[in-house]
């Protein structure tokens, strides 16, 4: 990524941060309608697609952002339009160096939607354009993948919760660091005041706190 | 059929090495995330040990019931929000808070005149039009950004703004933070000039900070 673009080019929101659930085992129940959906232990990462440009979680241009030039051609390569529109920012977890799973892999687990689209349309139309990713499976490197929500009626979080424990202890690396639950009634929450702001629609448990 | 030329392999290239970079060889590696061990209390009884679990047993329920409040709050105010712009409407003397009661007592959600601030007035304008310039203004503050002055003349610029602004009295006032924020009496007069659906609209994009208060409004236990 050039300077150039890295100039031209700034982030159009800070990437959304969840509020602290503590661990699953002791959270109460969430009102409202609420997906699941693993949480990767990567750097958080927005993505521009047409430009290759990345950002962290401050908004600031990503430091890794080299390593990950075949995930960036492919993310590229898709005509992602929601509402007749371009999809241009992905929110992705980045993989890289904090285990050896999915070196340089993009887990796009959201997108900004131009038309504000809430979260159950963005997740239905981020798992037709990308190959979800299994999360009983290692992802394979360099790659793309979607991050598929797991919906209360259909999941029981608490079995995915010790599910992904277990594919960590297997694998002998810290690859989940837990679950995000978020609720599927939200539009992104869009907006570059404070990144420490906090969003009340993503709820992280982890198993360290 | 066309044939397909395979790479042979190319000699190694001398590995350049600029930092002239000392090999460890097996040596043991440090792990990146290694944590750093701290001299441990001495615990001959296992007294500590049990306040140390109590502590992170303790944390882990703090923090469930955080993120619990946290959420129960959001829907609060969210599920009030449009009673409070449907019952505030037309009034110019507006009730600060709207009550949600229980058995257990009364909490408060209230809407004190707090926006948050905007990037710019894009999203404005669809809802508003013509009259946002009304409703909102741009605030802004001045800020020096030292990485993009050239270095060279940095100190020489800064000391004549420093001069500039000492002039009017006014050094400490050079920073840039800028935004579109509401007048001050948009609080009050969006319940008259505006309709609750505009209101509502409003909302979604410049989003008021409300507050959940439970403080005196507990019923005390027979």
């Amino acid at each position: 990524m050039s300077k150039d673009t890295l100039a031209v080019v700034r982030p159009c929101t800070y990437p959304a941060r969840p509020i602290n659930g503590g661990p699953l085992d002791l959270a109460l129940p969430k009102p409202g309608h609420w997906y699941y959906e693993p949480k990767y232990n990567g750097w958080r990462a927005l993505v521009h697609a047409p430009t290759g440009a990345m950002f962290n979680r401050r908004g600031q241009p990503l430091s890794i952002a080299g390593l990950f030039g075949s995930a960036l051609k492919h993310l590229r390569s898709v005509q992602f339009v929601c509402d007749g529109m371009p999809v241009e920012w992905f929110d992705c977890e980045a993989l890289s160096r904090r285990h050896r799973l999915g070196q340089a892999t993009l887990l796009a687990f959201d997108y900004i939607s131009p038309s504000g689209q809430l979260l159950g349309q963005r997740k239905e139309l981020l798992t037709q354009a990308f190959i979800a990713h299994d999360y009983a499976q290692s992802p394979l490197p360099g790659k793309v993948y979607g991050v598929r929500s797991l919906d209360l009626d259909q999941t029981d979080p608490h079995a995915l919760y010790g599910e992904l424990r277990q594919l960590n202890a297997s694998w002998r690396c810290l690859f989940y660091e837990g679950l995000v639950a978020k609720r599927t009634t939200d539009p992104y929450p869009v907006q570059l005041r404070s990144p420490n702001e906090e969003f009340v629609g993503w709820v992280k448990h982890r198993w360290a706190y | 059929m066309p044939s397909i030329k395979e790479k042979g392999s190319r000699p190694a290239k001398p590995q350049i090495d600029p930092l002239r970079k000392l090999s460890f060889g097996a040596i043991n590696r440090k792990a990146n995330n290694a944590k750093t061990a701290y001299p441990v209390l001495p615990d001959p009884n296992g007294q500590l040990a049990i306040i140390a679990a109590r502590i992170i047993d303790r944390t882990a329920q703090i923090e469930a019931l955080d993120g619990a409040l946290a959420i129960d709050k959001s829907e609060l105010k969210t599920l009030a929000t449009p009673f409070y712009f449907i019952q505030a409407s037309g009034k110019i003397d507006v009730a600060s808070s709207v009550s949600a009661v229980s058995s257990a007592g009364e909490v408060l959600i209230t809407f004190p005149n707090r926006y948050s601030r905007l990037e710019s007035e894009a999203a404005l304008l669809p809802i508003l039009g013509e009259r946002t310039t009304t409703f909102f203004r741009q605030a802004f503050a001045l800020e020096i950004d030292g990485d993009k002055l050239p270095a060279e003349n940095a100190q020489e610029l800064l000391e004549e703004l420093q001069r500039l602004f000492a002039r009017y009295h006014a050094a400490e006032a050079v920073k840039v933070k800028e935004g579109i924020k509401p007048v001050p009496d948009f609080h009050t007069v969006r319940h008259t000039a505006l309709t609750p659906e505009q209101n509502l609209a409003l909302n979604q994009v410049c989003p008021i900070i409300a507050m959940v208060k439970t403080k005196g409004r507990i019923k005390e236990s027979p």
